[in-house]
């Protein structure tokens, strides 16, 4: 049995279900026979990836879903051998470079080069031009941009890239500058409601729409992440209550009772507690920023208005260094240290004030 | 420019509507390679019909004013948790860090509220959060930090 995610995923631009208009753009660029590099952004689960595929099925038929998976191998100049994982049909091929970490840019140019230095074989009737479809450009490192950007002048006859990323922020403008950007926005929570109601109306389930909401709001707009949530409340409790609990995953309430442990003793004895919260968190690979705005949302609860400018200045001081840094326990626990030094002095005197 | 891009749509037989040209210099700051490129992706967006003004913002990432006008009334309300929902709403969107750094830069620049030290105090946010932006940091963090001091400038001036 396939996740409703996957099940009822669009398969053609006709059949999206929101931002219509630029699909509608997209279908006509692709008619139009030729489009130029793409970058396409937003904040995730809000379809870019969907997208990405139906503007392929246009371009190539039902042949690009016909998917295999491909482990190649790389040398870096120092000799180190790398492995990574390729998802490719026919006319396209879509790789992670950010995978291999440090070592991207080798991938980047030897993938590039195999795909683009080979002519597509058969002409008649199919475009001229392959496909790379590379993920999380966001997080490549300069070096791999600036190595990109070559690439991409160079190839440009026999190969189109489509580049998919968070944010266009941390995307070198140079190569912002060569491709074509789509945003892709979130969609609203009416929107949300209502692909829900579709896809249970498919499944023959009927879904109250007060908890159609819920589930929306709950998810931040992530389309992906309220469908997984709607197949979960459906397997908690069926036929749905609209009064039902969302569960939230088990990580966000280990993070609010941390929080909570922060805000009912400073001492360093609780700190150490704490610490071991954190390492349990990291352990169980929640990445170390969803911690920060985690922490960060619940510890602002508890303080007046100016404090709370400056628990988010150190927040973002901290959350800086640790991109910087290599550990992110330290850093996690500097900003909690200094949280806690100045909620209780903020604590301390608001009591003075008191008498 | 306007004479070189209005030749080239001439040549390419590119339509546009009143004012499309001057938004795509506008926003290219400038550069006529840069401009050049945005003119050529809005006619392949819109192949063959006119070429809106709004298109060449979108192409270009650029936020509606709209946007910033709002973000600079919730500033003004002094509540964190609207500050912080509406930037969260704004992210979602897919506006970028960098971009809503920079309109905010224009945006303080020609503030008339503001004294001449209080805009000094929010540049000086602006670069240490655009630079730790640069770096690495997280988009949302960094913009919430830069629009906390900008929320005090406005409401705790003394």
């Amino acid at each position: 049995m396939s996740l409703w995610v996957d099940k009822y995923r669009p398969r053609e631009l006709g059949k999206l279900d929101y931002h219509l208009e630029q699909a509608n753009q997209l279908k006509k660029m692709v008619e139009y026979g030729d489009f130029p590099h793409l970058l396409v952004y937003g904040p995730s689960g809000a379809g870019k990836k969907t997208r990405i595929m139906c503007l392929l099925r246009e371009l190539y038929g039902p042949g690009v879903e016909r998917l295999r998976i491909e482990h190649q191998n790389f040398e870096t100049p120092s000799r180190k051998k790398l492995e990574i994982i390729t998802i490719a049909s026919n006319y396209h091929l879509e790789v992670n470079p950010s995978d291999v970490g440090f070592y991207d840019r080798v991938v980047i140019q030897e993938l590039i080069k195999t795909v683009a230095s080979a002519q597509q074989l058969d002409t008649s009737g199919q475009r001229e031009f392959k496909v790379v479809i590379l993920t999380e450009v966001d997080k490549l490192t300069k070096d791999a941009q600036h190595a990109l950007r070559r690439t991409m002048e160079k190839y440009s006859a026999t190969c189109r890239l489509i580049l998919c990323a968070n944010s266009t922020s941390k995307v070198i403008p140079p190569i912002r500058s060569r491709c074509l950007g789509i945003r892709v926005a979130a969609p609203s929570l009416e929107t949300i409601a209502q692909v829900l109601q579709t896809v249970c109306k498919k499944e023959g389930l009927s879904l109250p729409p007060e908890l159609a909401r819920k589930i929306g709001e709950k998810s931040n707009r992530n389309l992906r992440r309220a469908l997984l949530m709607c197949e979960a409340c459906k397997v908690q409790h069926y036929p749905f209550n609209p009064q039902q609990e969302v569960s939230v995953p088990d990580w966000e309430t280990f993070l609010q009772g941390t929080a909570a442990k922060i805000i009912e003793e400073q001492s360093p004895k609780r700190l150490l507690e704490v610490r071991e919260r954190i390492y349990e968190l990291l352990t169980h690979c929640i990445p170390p920023d969803i911690i920060f705005k985690g922490l960060l949302k619940e510890l602002v609860r508890n303080c007046d208005g100016e404090l709370k400018c400056e628990v988010t200045r150190l927040a973002a001081y901290h959350e800086h260094r640790l991109n910087l840094g290599s550990k992110a326990i330290y850093h996690i626990e500097a900003f909690i240290s200094a949280f806690m030094a100045i909620y209780k002095k903020f604590l301390e005197e608001s009591m003075a004030a008191m008498f | 420019m306007v004479k070189r891009l209005s030749y080239i749509c001439e040549e390419e037989n590119v339509k546009y509507e009143d004012g499309a040209l001057e938004v795509v210099i506008e926003t290219s700051e400038g550069d006529l390679r840069r401009a050049i490129t945005t003119l050529q992706s809005a006619a392949r967006l819109r192949s063959g019909e006119n070429i809106k003004r709004q298109d060449v913002y979108e192409i270009t990432g650029v936020i509606p004013e709209k946007w910033l006008d709002e973000l600079f009334i919730v500033c003004a309300t002094d509540s964190y948790e609207k500050l912080s929902d509406f930037l969260n709403s704004m992210m979602i969107e897919g506006y970028s860090a960098s971009q809503i750094m920079n309109q905010i830069h224009d945006r303080i620049i020609s503030h008339d509220r503001l004294a001449d030290l209080q805009k000094a105090a929010i540049f000086e946010r602006l670069a240490i959060c655009d630079h730790r932006l640069l770096e690495g940091g997280d988009e949302f963090l960094q913009v919430l930090d830069l629009c906390c001091t900008i929320m005090k400038q406005l409401c705790h001036s003394t």
